[in-house]
């Protein structure tokens, strides 16, 4: 529920990272074969882009193709950033590319497109409320979209699970930890799933749960750590290894002038023209949002600000009021988002002495990897390029750049843990080389299915919550 | 987004445990929303095992977590929801910087920046 809420697709190079570039491992599916399930997925969140801002890099879409609902615009703080960063030339492994602000696609509702579904339209879930106040469901540019959306604009799981729980033919279990796949050692097929409850109405208890198909939605944490504790380590032992998710840099500068900061939903726009390229033979591809929230994941912004504000300043009244605008409306934060390959020795281990009790803890391992280190420094300068070209003069935008940077830890990664988790039960082409099929079907048991980012062998440069629910549409239960 | 009333509660375990599934599927995040939204449409029968409360299948609970978010001093990405000691999940997820104070004494300042300032 609290995902920021970008939904952008993969690129088709992403797809084949190891016949392109010899860098990590191809899907068993191509960008051609997925498309269609990204229209599903996109109906299904309620997606808001135009599709001309969305065709670079090889994303194609079905001729004639709309988006749900119409584009979100670019922030204020966007449109100045972008006065200084559009048409910078960037030059990466011989290759030229030329920089340009874009807007991201929005998993929020924005306003329907009538020529989506060939004329039909679309309608967008909209908000319900107890309250009088009539919250149209629209986004509004809140900015706190991460951890709620005040409008229940922003789609959730709960729109979804919503719908499933209406026809009847679902029912829910909560405080239900489920704690133990059990297989049949002759078949290989599930023939049961333990689970322990918790709560008032309960008591503690272990019971199972029974049935002809089984799916595994616990993200790429949980998902490996339930198989792991239950033994089924996969006959590649692949079971919970390749642990990938998104290395982060984060700059952060003030504007000389009020740019707006902290309207819009939190990233309505950034630089995705490096999402790809030649270069990836060399270094990791990378790309940079713009954060409308300020400096807010760097610096605790901006509550952060106020406690400095009244503690360090001692100021009050209008004169504090004037200052928070003055300081935060300035705030400029530049995310870069770097891609991370799989590698099977960064892994989720379950750690023994947790086994008994219902949250079984999951121990991991990430490190960066050298193709992540490597584009790293051309992220930092061109961040430097860009902040200076968005016409701040040096004194107020270049100290504070260099007194952050030097805040750093390690060789400028400043968070490698952004769980967009990946790679845990790797998808692939033969039991050997991964844990499920292009169906996400695990190999060693046939009525098992492990769904979601674990299934994915590459990152790129998306929040893959779109991927989830893209891989899994085709699915169907075995008969 | 409208649950139908009581829809997370109407099955109990005893209930369920008589019950032979068309599919199980664990987890009602958004993996496991689109598959049982999907099986169920196509007419299969599907049980959830949720290990979090499920109090927020209403329309109330929404509101109960915005409403803490709110009530919340200092926010961060957990803010609006409840802590299960029974489940796991992962920590804020915005990084807190090597020279940050713990979080008790950041409280301790913030209550000091709400007592009213004496002019």
């Amino acid at each position: 529920m609290h995902w920021e809420g970008k939904t952008p697709r993969m690129l088709p190079e992403d797809f084949a990272m190891g016949e392109r570039f010899e860098q990590g491992v191809d899907w068993p599916l191509s960008y051609d074969q997925i498309e269609p399930f990204y229209e599903r997925a996109e109906r299904e969140i309620g997606v808001s882009a135009d599709v001309e801002d969305q065709s670079y890099l090889g994303l194609s879409y079905k001729p004639g193709y709309v988006f749900p609902m119409r584009g979100m615009p670019l922030s204020y703080l966007d449109k100045t950033v972008a006065k200084g960063v559009d048409g910078t030339p960037v030059e990466l492994d011989g290759e030229h590319y030329e920089l340009k602000v874009r807007p991201f696609p929005q998993g929020r509702n924005g306003i329907p497109n009538p020529a989506y579904d060939e004329g039909r339209g679309f309608t967008p879930v909209g908000a319900v409320s107890t309250s009088q106040v009539e919250e149209g469901g629209r986004c509004q540019g809140n900015i706190n979209c991460v951890p709620i959306c005040p409008v229940q604009a922003k789609y959730n799981a709960g729109k979804t699970l919503a719908k499933a729980l209406q026809t009847g033919r679902v029912d829910l279990l909560a405080q239900s930890v489920a704690s133990k796949v059990v297989v049949d050692p002759d078949s290989g097929r599930v023939t049961h799933v333990e689970y322990r409850t918790y709560g008032d109405n309960e008591g503690r208890s272990t019971r199972i749960a029974r049935g002809r198909l089984f799916v595994i939605c616990a993200n790429a944490i949980e998902t490996p750590r339930l198989m792991l504790a239950s033994g089924l380590k996969s006959t590649s032992g692949l079971m919970g290894r390749n642990l990938m998710d998104h290395a982060y840099l984060l700059s952060w500068a003030l504007l000389p002038e009020v740019a707006g900061t902290m309207r819009g939903t939190v990233c309505t726009g950034g630089i995705s023209d490096l999402r790809g390229g030649g270069f990836r033979r060399r270094q990791a591809a990378f790309a940079v949002d713009i954060h409308n929230d300020g400096w807010g994941w760097a610096t605790g912004s901006p509550y952060t600000d106020l406690l400095n504000l009244v503690d360090n300043e001692n100021r009050f009244g209008a004169d504090l009021r004037r200052e928070l605008v003055q300081q935060i409306s300035r705030q400029l934060l530049l995310a870069f988002m770097v891609e991370v390959p799989p590698s099977p020795s960064k892994r989720v281990t379950v750690d023994a002495s947790f086994k008994t009790s219902s949250a079984t803890c999951a121990r991991s391992s990430r490190t960066r990897s050298r193709s992540t280190r490597c584009a790293v420094s051309p992220s930092r300068a061109s961040s430097r390029a860009g902040s200076t070209s968005a016409s701040a003069p040096p004194t107020t935008l270049l100290r504070p750049l260099r007194l952050r940077l030097r805040q750093l830890r390690g060789p400028g990664v400043r968070d490698p843990r952004r769980h967009h988790l990946a790679g845990t039960h790797i998808m692939g082409t033969s039991p050997h080389s991964s844990v499920v099929d292009a169906q996400q079907r695990s190999w060693d048991h046939q009525n098992l299915y492990l769904v979601g980012g674990g299934s994915m062998p590459s990152v790129g440069h998306l929040e893959h919550h779109i991927d989830d629910r893209r891989a899994l549409l085709p699915q169907r239960p075995a008969t | 987004m409208i649950f139908p009333h009581g829809a997370a509660q109407r099955m109990d375990h005893e209930a369920a445990a008589e019950v032979f599934y068309d599919a199980v599927v664990v987890g009602s995040g958004i993996s496991g929303a689109i598959v049982a939204s999907e099986l169920s449409r196509a007419g299969h029968r599907v049980l959830i095992l949720e290990a979090g409360p499920g109090e927020d299948a209403t329309l109330k609970g929404y509101e109960d977590y915005l409403e803490r978010f709110y009530a919340t001093p200092f926010k961060d990405n957990q803010s609006p929801y409840p802590v299960t000691p029974d489940r796991s999940r992962p920590d804020a997820t915005r990084p807190r910087r090597p020279q940050d104070p713990p979080r008790a004494s950041r409280r301790v300042r913030l209550h000091r920046a709400e007592r009213p300032v004496r002019l």
